[in-house]
């Protein structure tokens, strides 16, 4: 195929257009793409509607956009509500605001200030969530550190380094939004070599080195090097293997 | 097939990795999710592995994993087609597929100078089939003919190239997973290889004495 020079898209005002191959694409208002997107940057501002995967090198969200497909991009940056129907794959992805992602999340790095419902497994090499989430999947990285904010759960998280904290100083613009009184995490497994919990209740927690701190509530902590446990925690059962 | 099963922590134990790099090697698809297998247990749901599979695949991972990087031995263990153009002299010389196999392939297919792994698959099945000597030269060539039109449907699953003889006349299968199929008495399995053996086989073949 011949180089060419790819055109920008830029959508104002209530707009319905297909998409294509792009060199920047941005949506202003009520903008409408339909079909698969391929560009460098994307920006969406308004409520926009994507019926189709996108793939750019980087995707800025700041309205309350939907996007029916994949998104395959180096750089998100979510600040509104996106939803999403498919798969996330990124290099790092930020995000802050109320997303939904139907799919997986895969990537390098992944940050969360804020809320966010995923519907699959989020695997990455570094997770910071910071605020409240729902994962219904895996949760799976090198280093997961949670800083809770609202009741938030995994199914499950495994990795190397896991650290559950729960914020004293409420960060003001998320506790609008959050109920500040549930603060914990609950899930049914933590597997991971190093772990440190609070306010987390669990079925199973196993590792080589774990701290269960205030406020946790877990049925079997199985370690096989060291083990500290508050005495504001809850266990019912601790193994050394 | 009834494979031996060994839960996580004693696998762990067994093979003295870590948590950490258990789930690093899931993420990076260095172990199949099918291996992960689910089951009840007194403490919930606890997750176990067909041993002689998952034994196997960690040794080699440990052994691999200090020479070259964790996604380029993604790459190694994926089913997917490998990202890699063996040249035809190169085959040749290495002695890693017959000359006839070769022959044959060219004559179905066309001559190739550089082939894809995914051609350099089908003539190592091929190859292997001949030397069994349970398949004639015809049969080879039905082989490389289902292989070519039928393999990319596959999509990555795990497969076995099966071929049946009854009475003399020969049909080449390609089945898209591994549970055990059985056949009537008159009917004789001539051929039966798991692709994703033979893809390790012939990786190992062709890393080895270097390229």
């Amino acid at each position: 195929m011949a180089e060419e020079t790819k055109k920008n898209l830029i959508l104002s005002g209530n707009a319905e257009v297909s998409g294509g191959a792009f060199e920047r694409v941005a949506i202003n208002g009520n903008g409408t793409v339909n079909g698969n997107v391929n560009c460098i940057d994307l920006e969406s501002n308004g409520s926009a509607k994507m019926n189709g995967d996108v793939s750019a090198k980087n995707v800025v969200i700041k309205g309350s956009t939907k996007i029916r497909g994949n998104v395959h991009a180096e750089e998100i940056e979510v600040q509104g509500n996106a939803s999403i129907d498919g798969k996330l794959h990124f290099g790092t992805l930020q995000m802050s605001g109320n997303s939904s992602i139907k799919g997986e999340l895969k990537g390098e790095v992944i940050e969360l200030d804020g809320m966010v419902k995923i519907g699959g497994d989020c695997e990455v090499d570094t997770a910071k969530l910071n605020g409240a989430f729902t994962i219904d999947g895996l949760l799976n990285g090198d280093s997961v550190a949670i800083n809770l904010h609202g009741k938030s759960s995994v199914k499950e998280i495994g990795g190397e380094t896991i650290t559950v904290k729960r914020d004293s100083a409420p960060i003001l613009h998320l506790d609008k939004f959050i109920k500040i009184l549930s603060k914990q995490l609950s899930t049914n497994i933590i597997e991971g070599d190093f772990i440190e919990l609070e306010y987390t209740m669990a079925k199973v927690v196993r590792g080589n080195e774990i701290v269960i701190g205030p406020g946790c509530e877990i049925d079997l902590v199985e370690y096989s090097h060291d083990v500290h446990i508050s005495e504001k925690a809850c266990v019912k059962e601790t193994k050394k293997i | 097939m009834d494979e031996k099963l060994i839960s996580k922590k004693d696998l762990l134990e067994k093979t003295g990795i870590t948590y950490g790099q258990l789930y690093r090697w899931k993420r990076k698809k260095l172990i199949p999710e099918e291996w992960f297998i689910r089951k009840s247990t007194y403490t919930g749901q606890e997750t176990f592995f067909p041993e002689g599979k998952i034994l196997e695949r960690i040794n080699k991972i440990i052994e691999l994993k200090d020479s070259i990087s964790l996604d380029e031995l993604a790459n190694v263990f994926s089913p997917q087609i490998k990202d890699v153009n063996i040249r035809k002299d190169d085959l040749m010389k290495r002695n890693i597929v017959s000359l006839n196999a070769i022959k044959m392939f060219e004559e179905q297919i066309g001559t190739v100078e550089n082939m894809s792994f995914q051609m350099v698959l089908h003539i190592y099945l091929v190859s292997k089939s001949l030397e069994t000597g349970e398949i004639g030269w015809e049969e080879g060539k039905e082989i490389i003919q289902t292989l070519h039109t039928y393999f990319p449907k596959l999509n990555q699953k795990q497969a076995s190239l099966v071929v049946l003889r009854k009475m003399g006349v020969v049909t080449v299968l390609l089945l898209s997973n591994i549970e055990p199929f059985f056949v009537d008495d008159k009917t004789k399995i001539a051929i039966f290889f798991q692709i994703e053996k033979e893809v390790e086989a012939l990786l190992n073949k062709l890393m080895m004495g270097g390229s």
